[in-house]
């Protein structure tokens, strides 16, 4: 496999961005169980996710690489993200 | 001779060539493989927010069950594992084998305190009373959650084989492979715990 330029960002940097993106989606959890800041918490929920998800994919899986191939999973894991927590927004529970 | 050397150096091009997947690091069979199990997972959360549209009482009261700490404790666990399977790759990059046993020792290790953590999450569930069959809700949680605690067996398979068969690219691959079920975990988490 031809390899691209290589984009090395230190792995103990991506872990610990990882993790603190992971208390911030916790933070969008406890926002989005009360009902004045629901949406935005689930809005932070999504965009969270989203970010751990490119960040997962540019530098565990190298697709750092390849940008094509980083935009066109980014934009797919988007799509699919933006459509599960729309509905859950747009139908909340009684 | 020119026909005969074109039709060589097209040959040559069918045969090597990997088309727009060439430009994926690692071997292209597992990136289809990756492509594939992302687009399963997404449709089967995609099918978990319509049901769940359908019936937001129900998926609420029965969400509220779940521990959200063992969820968080298991994205930090495979994380970390992540970051291990990662500096593996790149210190078979290097070259340096007994390293890179050793973090794909250290990564398999965390896989297995995933798995712990998910079988002692189900015992409570069924100790509860909630089963695969108590409704809808339930029946996802298991079947999503349990197809991915599956590709984690699977998972720690393939790291012990690769740090056996310690090669660049089999380290690579089978650490992708690893990748992956992290990438899904963190999808599945935050639609099943957070939302």
């Amino acid at each position: 496999m031809p390899h691209g330029a290589i984009r090395k960002r230190p792995l103990l940097l991506i872990w610990a961005v990882l993790m603190a993106l992971s208390a911030l989606g916790a933070f969008g959890a406890w926002l989005a169980d009360g009902e004045t800041l629901r949406l935005a918490g689930l809005g932070a929920i999504a965009l969270v996710t989203l970010f751990k998800a490119r960040l997962i994919l540019a530098d565990y899986l190298e697709l750092s690489r390849a940008p094509g191939w980083l935009a066109g999973f980014t934009v797919a894991i988007f799509l699919l993200l933006a459509m599960i927590f729309a509905l859950i927004a747009l139908v909340p529970a009684p | 001779m020119g026909d005969g050397e074109g039709a060589c150096n097209e040959a040559a091009e069918i045969s090597s060539g990997w088309g727009p997947l060439s430009a994926l690091p690692g071997d292209a069979m597992m990136w289809i493989l990756i492509i594939s199990e992302l687009a399963v997972f997404g449709a089967a959360l995609a099918g978990y927010a319509v049901a769940r549209a359908l019936d937001p009482g129900l998926f609420s009261a029965s969400q509220a069950h779940l521990d959200p700490f063992s969820g968080a404790l298991n994205t930090a666990i495979l994380l970390t594992s992540g970051v291990f399977a990662a500096g593996a790759v790149r210190q078979a990059r290097a070259g340096v084998i007994r390293a890179t046993r050793r973090l794909i020792g250290i990564a398999f290790l965390f896989g297995l305190a995933f798995l712990a953590v998910k079988v002692g999450e189900y015992a409570g569930h069924l100790a509860d009373g909630y089963g695969l069959e108590t409704n809808t809700f339930f029946t996802l949680y298991y079947l999503v959650t349990g197809f991915h605690a599956a590709h984690v067996v699977f998972g720690l398979m393939i790291l012990a084989l690769v740090a056996v068969f310690a090669s660049e690219e089999n380290v690579t691959t089978g650490c992708a492979f690893w990748h992956m079920v992290d990438l899904i975990w963190v999808l599945v988490f935050a639609v099943f715990y957070l939302s």
